[in-house]
């Protein structure tokens, strides 16, 4: 069963793309056998109509929590409201789309979801570039990525 | 000495903007701003590119109406190098755009506007949001919600390339015709779509409008505001979301101006304050009173209220009907009621569904001549359509190779934004007493900053996130109470 990792956020504002640079480069690295990749602006309802049929989704966003730029964080639950895209203003945040997922599409939804976070350093400013620390960071999240795929 | 209470977003990832209240020392509502968080470069950031990039880096700036703005783009690229597009461009740039705002205004409804109504605004927070709304209403009701936004979705991915990220219109015209095949599966979706978007109409009139506890709400001066409107309507004076004239009605509903897109500067000023990073647009010819209504006031309000009231109909014959029951119902024109702004962005929702259906059974839509190539010498130029939320111009100006030297948008939040102010402390006013807050009253005051279906992300240029709240109430500069709501 294949893995549907998701690249959140936008290219334009500096390490808010993180999630998105990294998912490319996730397609890039690891073989096609193994996961569909897919980017989006923010992961509100949109994303049932992507995760269905689905094992594991892999969510990737820019973060911020305070810790170093470029620390990879990977949360489940809870966590989930501490991300920059994970939700919008004018729908529902991740919690709520999936639980609604499981209320109108019981059996379709992924078995698990994993958020892995990129702490970002930049957010205000435009640029198409991301930070230093954080372009460095990307060589982790494939890892990390890849370490969820190997450890099924 | 004045109390402060502040709605603001937990981080400034989480929406950009806060409320400040500010309470005297009766704890009676003395102000209320709305503030919002700077992004910067954004000027620099596009000025050095080519002009046809515009409509592809555009979308970016928002992901919640990245439909309007790639819309906006290519409307201004084509107008920088003078460009008439060919008629199926036209067209399926404006069943594009029908498909957006349907896509918008139903998903508006049904997550954020409808659960303050069903469960209702005093339901525990937890239930006020789209799965409180399916355990009063129903799991189909949900399934249909879900289908039809999923529906809306897929017209714009057809037509612009992709769901999400638009890039197929571009200056001169699209970048790719549509298939008969195609055509089929539009026509078929948008007419379920006009079903469904007729079937939330009659929920909202059945089941919202008629629920005593919702009265005061609908039809008390109180929630009220007597502003200017704008909004674009076609050449018979009908709403239009793609082209036309913008029109502009003083509160007595008499029409005061009417202008093309290059005239926007004549007509529209901003008013730089020294508590936002978010100007506040006015009517340049009315003039500026400050934070006030009435006839005298240069404050204007846009999005779907507006857009019916500046208009003389609906272009499709439901959503006519519907316009016309809409008027009845309150015995006048325009209608100030603030909470209307729900019931306008329905009946806009069935209008875009029908106008989707009349243009892909439109022949013309199938014409391959999708593109006119430009040729003349870029130089400078306006696009304008109406974005779910409301006008939105962009205008930019080119070297003679096509190279941008300068960038401005007005966005539809930020025309709001003096009216949003207005509303926020009307309301306020009315639900604090002795500087009590609740839950209950946070959520109230969120439902005046929520009629507008505000997008703070691209009024500043910036990115969208959940519009996380946080109240405090300040007493001699000191936080006493601090209340929290997540983004949804």
């Amino acid at each position: 069963m294949k893995t549907l990792v998701v690249g959140i956020g936008s290219t334009i504002l500096t390490d808010d793309g993180v999630g998105v640079v990294a998912a490319r480069e996730i397609q890039r690295q690891l073989s096609a056998d193994r996961i569909d990749v897919l980017e989006l602006g923010t992961a509100g309802i949109a994303l049932l109509d992507y995760i269905g049929g689905y094992q594991r989704v892999i969510l990737l966003d820019a973060m911020v929590t305070g810790a170093p730029p470029g620390t990879v964080h990977q949360l489940t639950g809870e966590a989930f409201t501490k991300s920059a895209h994970l939700g919008s203003a004018h729908e529902a945040d991740l919690p709520t789309v999936l639980a609604l997922g499981q209320r109108l599409f019981p059996g379709k939804m992924p078995h698990e979801v994993v958020v892995i976070g990129i702490e970002a350093q930049e957010l205000t400013e435009f640029s198409e570039t991301l930070t230093p620390a954080v372009a460095a960071a990307l060589p982790a999240v494939v890892s990390a990525v890849e370490s969820l795929l190997d450890g099924c | 000495m004045t109390k402060t209470i502040t709605i603001s977003p937990i981080t400034r990832l989480e929406g950009h903007g806060k409320i400040d209240i500010l309470l005297d020392d009766r704890g009676q509502v003395q102000d209320a701003y709305l503030q919002v968080v700077e992004l910067r470069g954004f000027e620099n950031f596009c000025v050095g590119r080519p002009v046809e990039e515009l409509p592809r880096i555009m979308p970016k700036i928002c992901g919640v109406c990245p439909g309007a703005h790639h819309m906006a783009s290519a409307k201004a690229c084509d107008a920088v190098y003078g460009v008439t597009i060919p008629g199926a461009a036209k067209k399926l740039r404006e069943l594009y755009l029908c498909a957006h705002l349907a896509h918008s205004h139903l998903l508006h409804f049904f997550a954020l506007a409808a659960p303050d109504f069903i469960p209702g605004s005093a339901a525990p927070k937890a239930e006020r949001n789209l799965l409180g709304l399916i355990k009063t209403a129903g799991l189909d009701l949900g399934r249909e919600v879900l289908r039809h936004r999923g529906y809306a979705q897929k017209i714009q991915g057809i037509i612009a390339g992709h769901p999400i990220h638009p890039v197929a219109a571009l200056a001169g015209g699209m970048a790719k015709p549509i298939t008969g095949e195609e055509r089929g599966e539009i026509e078929s979706m948008a007419r379920s779509l006009a079903r469904f978007a007729a079937q939330a109409l009659d929920i909202f009139e059945s089941k919202i409008l008629v629920d005593p506890q919702n009265t005061d709400l609908f039809h008390d001066e109180a929630f009220a505001l007597n502003t200017h409107y704008a909004g674009l309507v076609d050449e018979q004076g009908r709403v239009n979301f793609y082209d036309g004239t913008v029109r502009v009605v003083d509160p007595a509903g008499e029409q005061v101006a009417e202008f093309s897109a290059d005239g926007y500067l004549d007509h529209l000023a901003e008013k730089v304050v020294p508590w936002s990073y978010l100007k506040l647009p006015y009517l340049k010819n009315v003039g500026w009173q400050g934070l006030t209504d009435g006839p005298a006031s240069g404050v204007f309000r846009v999005n779907a209220l507006a857009r019916l009231n500046v208009a003389d109909g609906m272009a499709t014959p439901n959503a006519q009907s519907a316009y016309e029951r809409f008027f009845v119902h309150f015995g006048h024109r325009p209608v100030h009621q603030t909470m209307a702004y729900h019931w306008a962005r329905l009946i806009e929702c069935l209008y875009a569904a029908e106008r989707v259906v009349e243009l892909a059974v439109d022949e013309e839509v199938l014409d391959t001549h999708v593109r006119t190539v430009p040729s003349n010498t870029p130089k400078e130029g306006v696009g304008v359509v109406e974005a779910p939320r409301g006008t939105l111009y962009h205008h930019y100006r080119t070297d003679a190779r096509g190279i941008v030297t300068a960038v401005n948008l007005i966005v539809a939040t930020a025309q709001n934004n003096a009216a949003i102010n207005l509303s926020v402390k009307n309301t306020a006013k009315i639900l604090i007493d002795g500087g009590e807050i609740s839950d209950d009253l946070l959520n109230r005051v969120e439902m005046a900053f929520r009629a507008y279906d505000p997008c703070l992300a691209c009024a500043t240029h910036a990115l969208p996130g959940k519009m996380a709240l946080e109240l405090t109430l300040y007493q001699h500069g000191k936080p006493l109470h601090r209340l929290r709501r997540d983004g949804t």
